[in-house]
């Protein structure tokens, strides 16, 4: 209780520290200042959510930059997807680098496909791509769309994160970024950037070492992670570009507590590689080419156990899951941002195996296969108008051709309002493992998107999507459903600094065939209530910006479901540069995560949250 | 499945009739300041325009587009925009309504344009028609030292004083500013957004009721909160000038051949209640006026 008080107390100290600071500002020129002196008025919100034109976005769509991803202090981009509205964790945050589910409004992220420089991340056996497995240092931006994206996308029925790496600095030889952090329980996280242009080439190289005790049993870590990007500009405004990533992860490494039934690890090795030539090359007119050519290899070990009868470890199992991609990428496009059209093919080839190494049995699945999609999108704008389908065929090698489309409609009603509607049928994969056939889903969204009131920026989104052939997680269970509900999302405008982000979404999941109503379980998580808040700061002149985050969760458990959600779990991270204006200043961070020890999981005899944990560290850009 | 068909065939044939424009204007957000310069610009240059507005776009990027419109001029509206615009290296630029034109560093080549800074030779001069010896000026270095060089060399030629007080964070404008007392008998706001912000705009006109001494302003906002004079810069005129500096890079002529210009048509407006506080006399206070 104290330590309650003494929290409760210092978050006052933060915000009254936060309400002193003056709200003058400096450094770089903005165009907000420059009207608000000349004309006398004070600067209007600013609507930039989305990497195109609010108009001519049909779909649910969350961008997160580099700079929110700095500001969080975050490791990996399981961090970063536990602040978007609309997504949750299963095991609420524990180690960075640990294993987490996570769902984008009930939609489990098998079913969501997770692209970096537009390669797959998702493995081929459960269809998972760990968000924990995802370093963020080299992310530039990472687009996330919420609901059915296969007309665009593939096998993508429940949403799509495009993540975006960065680019080489084009201004310099050479820049960087060093940065060094300790938390507790020895969790530290080192990374080194260089970037540069050199005459026509690029370069953007980094490498990042995680590792930590663990916060919480069965999490103890050790991440590392190398990415380098070399590109080269072409005579006639071409670009191509490559690509190579590695990384490698151990967590799960020690053993403590075990499950009533016995103990898993958290994947406790897993390797990640893959590399990419892409070429861009404009052809004349409006008309570009994209080409990329790329491979990819995965492997993870599982291990399953308990005790024996004399107390000492014991594996039961040692799933050995691998795979491997070579593929080619190739589109056209046309057109400029409000009339143009995209057309592309993909092929891949594709090898997949589990084996359990413990067993002397056969291997699970061991196979190979081949896939070919064409797609067609566009947009067209009349006026405020604008008309955006798509169509998408898939040859899927696993479970037959896939024709997947979508429709998508903008209307903008006044200059900061946008009203958009989207339909579409899509599909995903099923998992290698159990092969039950194609899940298939129809969706329907509509929603507003407004900065006419003063000061705010708002943002309905209702969706309903109708699905056939659902595959659940854990022992896999087939039904077909309906998950519907709401999205509302509010901003404000900067005041002294300290802007509110807030985002709920309400979910409605039931059988479609017997219409009972659809709970949390170890096969699914459906949560009707989910709840974020964060208060961001940003003062460029005295070099402090920050962020304190807040989520809450009700996941409507079946009663045998051992979940948890008690009270918001609150991060709060704080970044000081002390000479904003020199170019050379370090910037000292800190967080204190789950300040109040909340727990929010959806099985508490596997995965506690990490209790209140610090950490602290220092970054240096030249 | 047909319907499809059609649409993007559709889609196709639309999108192939459109023809890339001449000058791609970058807004660095939605203003009626930008709007009338963007006014001012299409009149004096028929050249067809593309308008992207950066505070639509999480990342523009920019470059991408510049190359794959290959635009024959860029217009820049705004310091987002100037920023943005400082990737593209071959492309003409010409940038507006920025006060950082003439700290854009790196990519003077294909740079030009028109800023947002009255000659000081005007300004001196209204302070010399005031009476004003001691003129206060506070100012960032890192932004307008060179706008201060030229005003120190305009100053000495007509017999003025300025006494210069430099600060490097807004913070510290209230005391250089209560550093002037007794030391000034005028006081110049410049367009530094370092050394007035909307936040410290009001303190120089409170020193100025408090001491009993004018402000010269570049902003006939600036009026209404006090000030005895401002420089209106005409924003349709703005963006002729840059129209007009388009028309010659269309005929030939060479980015860097044509130096970043200031604004060719202000008007001196006054606030003739500070005027008659201030005991100037009638005849002064109406031929501001009338200008």
């Amino acid at each position: 209780m104290k330590f309650v008080q003494a929290e409760k107390i210092s978050l006052f100290i933060f915000f009254l520290l936060l309400s002193a600071v003056p709200t003058a500002r400096g450094g770089e020129i903005e165009d907000s200042q420059t009207i608000g002196l000349f004309t006398g008025e004070a600067p209007g919100i600013s609507l930039s959510p989305i990497p195109r034109p609010t108009s001519t976005i049909a779909e649910n769509v969350t961008v997160i930059t580099a700079d929110d991803i700095v500001r969080l202090n975050a490791h990996t981009l399981a961090e970063v997807l536990q602040t978007v509205p609309g997504i949750q964790l299963d095991f609420n945050l524990r180690t960075p680098s640990t294993f987490t589910f996570f769902n984008i409004q009930g939609a489990l992220n098998t079913t969501v496909l997770v692209l970096i420089d537009g390669i797959r991340q998702n493995d081929f056996n459960q269809n998972l791509a760990s968000p924990g497995l995802i370093p963020v240092q080299q992310i530039e931006r990472i687009e996330i769309v919420k609901g059915a994206a296969s007309g665009s996308w593939g096998s993508a029925l429940g949403g799509v994160i495009n993540i975006v790496t960065k680019t080489p600095d084009p201004e310099r030889p050479v820049s960087g970024t060093i940065s060094g952090s300790l938390g507790s329980r020895l969790t530290s996280d080192t990374l080194g950037e260089l970037s540069g242009t050199r005459g026509r080439l690029g370069y953007y190289l980094t490498a990042g070492h995680l590792r930590s005790d663990g916060l919480s049993p069965n999490t103890a870590t050790a991440m590392d992670n190398l990415y380098g990007k070399l590109s080269y500009a072409l005579p006639g405004n071409g670009t191509v570009t490559l690509g190579l990533s590695h990384l490698d992860a151990q967590p799960g490494m020690d053993e403590a507590n075990t499950a009533r039934w016995g103990f898993v690890h958290d994947n406790n090795a897993n390797s990640r590689s893959y590399g990419f030539l892409r070429l861009l090359q404009p052809l004349g007119g409006k008309l570009n080419l994209d080409v990329e050519g790329y491979a990819t290899a995965r492997s993870d070990h599982t291990k399953f156990g308990g005790r024996n009868d004399q107390g000492a470890i014991a594996y039961f199992n040692d799933y050995d899951v691998r795979d491997s991609s070579q593929g080619l990428n190739a589109s056209l496009s046309l057109g400029d941002s409000r009339n143009n059209l995209v057309s592309g093919v993909e092929y891949v080839h594709a090898q997949g195996s589990l084996k359990d190494l413990l067993s002397a049995d056969a291997p699970s699945y061991d196979r190979t296969w081949d896939r070919f999609a064409w797609y067609g999108n566009g947009s067209y704008s009349i006026g405020q108008l604008t008309v955006l389908p798509g169509v998408r065929f898939d040859s899927t090698g696993l479970v037959g051709d896939q024709l997947s489309y979508t429709l998508g409609l903008t209307y903008q009603l006044a200059e900061n309002t946008t009203l958009r509607a989207y339909g579409a049928q899509g599909f995903s994969l099923p998992m290698l493992s159990s092969d039950t056939g194609v899940q298939k889903v129809r969706t329907i969204q509509g929603g507003i998107e407004s900065g006419a009131v003063p000061y705010l920026w708002l943002k309905a989104t209702y969706f309903f999507n109708a699905l056939h052939h659902s595959e659940s997680a854990g022992q896999v269970v087939v039904t077909n459903q309906r998950r519907q509900g709401f999205e509302l999302e509010a901003r404000t405008t900067p005041l002294c600094g300290l802007s509110l982000v807030s985002g709920y979404t309400y979910l409605h999941a039931d059988n479609s065939d017997s219409g009972v109503r659809l709970q949390t379980d170890s096969n699914q998580t459906v949560p009707p209530h989910l709840f974020k808040l964060a208060v961001n700061y940003d003062h460029s002149d005295l070099g402090l910006r920050g962020a304190l985050t807040g989520n809450f969760v009700k996941w409507n458990a079946a009663s045998d479901t051992p979940a948890s959600s008690a009270g918001m779990i609150w991060d709060l991270h704080l970044n000081w540069k002390p000479s904003p204006l020199s170019a050379l200043s370090p910037e000292l961070f800190g967080s204190a995560h789950n300040l109040f020890n909340g727990v929010q999981t959806t099985n508490t005899d596997l995965y506690s949250n990490a209790r209140r944990w610090y950490e602290g560290g220092v970054r240096l850009k030249f | 499945m047909r319907m499809a068909l059609f649409l993007i065939l559709s889609l196709l044939l639309v999108a192939a009739g459109a023809s890339a424009s001449e000058v791609l204007v970058v807004q660095s957000q939605r203003s009626p300041m930008f709007e009338d310069a963007l006014k001012g610009f299409r009149s004096a240059s028929p050249a067809g325009t593309r308008t992207l507005v950066l505070s639509d776009y999480t990342d523009a990027e920019l470059a991408r587009v510049v190359r794959e419109e290959r635009p024959r001029l860029v217009l820049a509206l705004g310091d987002g925009a100037l920023t943005a615009v400082r990737r593209i290296r071959k492309t003409p630029v010409i940038a507006l309504m920025a006060l950082g034109i003439p700290l854009s560093p790196g990519s003077s080549d294909n740079l030009t344009g028109v800023d947002l800074f009255v000659r000081p030779e005007q300004y001196l001069s209204l302070f010399k028609r005031i009476r004003a010896r001691r003129i206060g000026v506070i100012h960032d270095p890192a932004k307008t030292a060179w706008y201060l060089k030229l005003a120190r060399a305009a100053a000495n030629q007509m017999g003025l004083e300025l006494v210069v007080r430099e600060v490097s964070n807004p913070r510290q404008a209230l005391a250089q500013l209560d550093s002037l007392k007794g030391a000034v008998d005028s006081l110049w706001v410049l367009p530094d957004t370092t050394a007035v912000t909307m936040e410290t705009l009001e303190a120089y006109f409170l020193f100025s009721q408090s001491q009993s001494i004018p402000v010269i302003s570049f902003s006939a906002a600036h009026l209404r909160l006090g000030a005895l004079l401002a420089f209106d810069i005409d924003r349709v005129e703005l963006g002729k000038q840059a129209g007009e500096m388009a028309q010659q890079l269309f005929r030939g002529a060479q980015p860097a051949e044509l130096e970043v210009a200031p604004p060719r048509k202000v008007t001196i407006r006054c606030n003739d209640a500070v005027a008659r506080r201030l005991n100037y006399p009638a005849e002064l206070i109406a031929s501001w006026s009338r200008k």
